[in-house]
């Protein structure tokens, strides 16, 4: 600090104290304001332009267009137990799935090239135009009632959008998109529901055809005629029995397992060689033994299978049934509740966005050129910044004096500062007017430049 | 002195046969130099200032119920209070770089302090690169303080008395020379400066410098004057130009601080 003197007592030192608690509080938001009103042309040029160049850029966007569908997915009206559904997946997850077929790449790429979507854009390659569709395809879930996120057995509805350019090709793109939609579910559900019929079926026709083998051969044996059982000795009636049960395992056995299986190939090894060993016997007596043997063993099969058979022509008749409540739409379905619409009025969100990042923006430019400004040009502004450097008691205050230059100039500078915002605000309203009454700016463009070429003519 | 006296040595022994005729062009060059000592300071050339051409150049103290010369009022109050109890008589005006409003200051003090009858002010103007003192007046063109340095002419020749309303100022303007930094560091503004200076009568002495920054001038001459005014003018000044400055304010005595251009809303109240 600078050499001090003994500060002298002057009615000065009361106005100092004065100034100096004013300063503390009221100075920063009035030294904020004075350095803007200082700089006010370091703001508003930056920030003018920048928030013009964002209103362009949003009148200058195209306009694309949303036509949307809603689709409503009921929960089968029957209840489950009386009859079962083929598909057993919840609501959501059925969307989800929905959504995920849509979105496949070969069918959007199907729809593209159905509508020629996207052709104005030359060689733009696939998976661009795959890309640009996913982007441009909405299907989302829409809330029917609040409870619907916890029950799984209420109504799920969900919307499909698609966003384009042209607003007839929009809609048409979502009609599209929500037939195939519909189409595709109800092929899967019903070829499941034939898919099920069939395999029972064809259960059920193998056990019809095993019972009747069973019964022919019962008959068989019951038209055998019944020979008298001569004596026999207690050796041979015990051989004889024995080789009649093995044969009967063997029957029951061949009902149940193949001719392959290896108990099946043992018995049947053990049977022939008793034949064999019994071959001196009275063969009628053997034969009559057995075929009793074998009729219980064969009833027992026709029951094994008679059961099998019960099972299968129930499950049979339960597929049946819920093929038949696909094809009466009584079980879950797809129901559109809103046909896509032609959109009148295009989104306005685009446009929203890039008129608030522009304005966003300027804001900052400017903000940004002034403070560069008063930083680089660090110049004394009040007494408050003497205060560190010299002796506050000594600092003497001397207005500016405004001489007539001074005057025509600050003239001068209002006039011009009236000009500038006077141009903001036209240009302004001017590009507002053109985005919310929706004029084509680009074509306003084209015309005024033709104007001048012929105008230069 | 020094200069002078060791010259009519070597004079007397050079020529010491010829006393009389070589004394006597030696003594008239002294005197020219040194100006007559029995001239009542009051008789100073004297002229009028135009009032126009002071209010275009913002010079208003002359005027005692112009607003704005209150505040130079304020400022001549407290540096002459400094000055009278330190028995100080001159004062140097300097600022940091050109355009803080130093030589409007200077003059505009000077103007009020001339108000006050009792007192005897004289303004030099000592920046010899560009000096403006004499063209904010309204003077005429004259040699003044170059002038009397290179002995073309007598100091008390070289002072106005203006008269502007109720101050009647002494002014020894200057005109610009091109070696200034070599005549501020000679021996001859030395013994100017003493003479002026050296005044018996209740004088206040104001001399307008160059700027501190832009070159040695001022720092040559502030140990020869009492104390220092120091301008510094807002949106021009920096902060390190002052604390540049300020080492070379170390050695002097600052009377104030004076803050320049500054806005409505931080000047005092008028009553």
């Amino acid at each position: 600090m600078l050499q001090t003197l003994s500060p002298i007592e002057t009615y000065r030192s009361a106005e100092l104290a004065l100034e100096d608690n004013r300063g503390d509080q009221g100075l920063n938001v009035g030294h904020y304001i004075n350095i803007l009103r200082r700089r006010i042309f370091y703001f508003l040029v930056p920030f003018g332009l920048i928030s013009v160049i964002g209103l362009c850029g949003a009148a200058l966007v195209k306009p694309t267009y949303l036509s949307e569908g809603k689709i409503l997915l009921e929960t089968q009206r029957i209840a489950p137990d009386l009859v079962r559904p083929v598909v057993t997946s919840t609501p959501v997850e059925r969307v989800l799935l929905i959504r995920q077929r849509l979105q496949a790449s070969n069918n959007l790429l199907s729809i593209a090239n159905k509508f020629d979507l996207y052709s104005e854009q030359p060689g733009i390659k696939k998976y661009e135009i795959v890309d640009l569709m996913r982007k441009n395809t909405r299907l989302l879930l829409a809330d029917v009632d609040a409870q619907q996120r916890y029950s799984d057995t209420s109504s799920v509805a969900f919307t499909v959008g698609f966003e384009y350019s042209n607003p007839e090709i929009a809609m048409r793109v979502t009609n599209d998109m929500v037939a195939r939609i519909i189409d595709e579910d109800t092929r899967s559900r019903t070829s499941r529901a034939t898919e099920a019929v069939g395999v029972l079926t064809s259960e059920s026709k193998s056990v019809e055809d095993q019972l009747e083998g069973n019964q022919k051969q019962l008959l068989e044996i019951a038209r055998r005629p019944h020979d008298s059982v001569p004596e026999s000795s207690d050796k041979e009636r015990s051989q004889l029995s024995a080789l009649a049960s093995l044969k009967a395992e063997l029957i029951q056995k061949m009902s149940v397992y193949s001719e392959a299986h290896p108990a099946v190939t043992a018995l049947k090894k053990r049977v022939a060689a008793m034949e064999k060993s019994l071959t001196d016997a009275p063969r009628a007596a053997a034969v009559g033994v057995n075929a009793d043997e074998e009729v219980e063993a064969l009833k027992r099969q026709r029951e094994v299978l008679e059961k099998r058979l019960a099972e299968s022509n129930a499950k049979l008749s339960a597929a049946r049934l819920g093929e038949r409540l696909d094809r009466d739409q009584q079980s879950d379905r797809l129901q559109v509740i809103e046909a896509p619409q032609l959109p009148q009025l295009p989104l306005k969100s685009a446009k929203i966005k890039i008129a608030g990042t522009g304005f966003a923006l300027a804001l900052f430019l400017g903000l940004g050129v002034v403070t560069a400004k008063e930083m680089f040009d660090g110049s004394i502004r009040n007494r408050g910044q003497l205060a560190g450097l010299v002796n506050s008691e000594l600092v003497v205050l001397i207005p500016y004096m405004f001489s007539r230059a001074d005057l025509v100039r600050s003239r001068l500078r209002k006039a011009s500062l009236v000009l500038t915002i006077g141009v903001i605000l036209i240009a302004w309203s001017g590009l507002l007017a053109t985005i919310l009454l929706h004029l084509p700016l680009d074509f306003l463009i084209n015309k005024l430049t033709a104007i001048f070429d012929a105008l230069r003519e | 002195m020094e200069n002078i006296r060791e010259a009519i040595e070597r004079a007397k022994r050079r020529q010491a046969p010829q006393k009389g005729a070589v004394i006597e062009p030696l003594k008239q060059q002294a005197r020219l130099f040194l100006g007559d000592t029995q001239a009542s300071p009051d008789r100073f050339q004297e002229t009028e200032l135009d009032f126009a051409q002071l209010q275009s150049q913002l010079l208003v103290a002359y005027d005692a119920t112009d607003l704005r010369s209150r505040p130079f009022d304020m400022l001549r109050t407290e540096v002459l209070q400094t000055m009278d109890s330190n028995g100080w008589k001159t004062l140097a005006v300097v600022s940091p770089t050109p355009n803080c409003g130093k030589t409007l200051t200077a003059i505009n003090l000077a103007l009020s302090v001339a108000r006050q009858r009792e007192r005897h002010v004289l303004l030099v103007d000592l920046d010899l690169r560009r000096p403006k003192v004499a063209a904010y007046l309204g003077l005429k063109k004259r040699d003044g303080v170059i002038g009397v340095l290179k002995h073309r002419l007598d100091l008390h020749d070289a002072i106005v008395c203006a008269k502007a309303g109720d101050s009647r100022l002494n002014v020894l303007p200057t005109m610009a020379a091109s070696d200034s930094s070599d005549l501020i560091d000679s021996g001859e503004m030395r013994l100017m400066l003493e003479r002026v200076l050296g005044q018996a009568q209740p004088q206040v002495t104001i001399l307008d410098l160059p700027p501190l920054l832009a070159g040695h001038d001022a720092i040559s001459i502030l140990p020869l004057v009492d104390c220092v005014l120091m301008v510094v003018a807002v949106g021009t000044t920096k902060t390190h130009e002052i604390k540049e400055c300020s080492k070379y304010l170390e050695k002097t005595r600052v009377v104030r601080f004076v803050l320049n251009k500054a806005s409505e809303s931080m000047a005092t109240y008028f009553y």
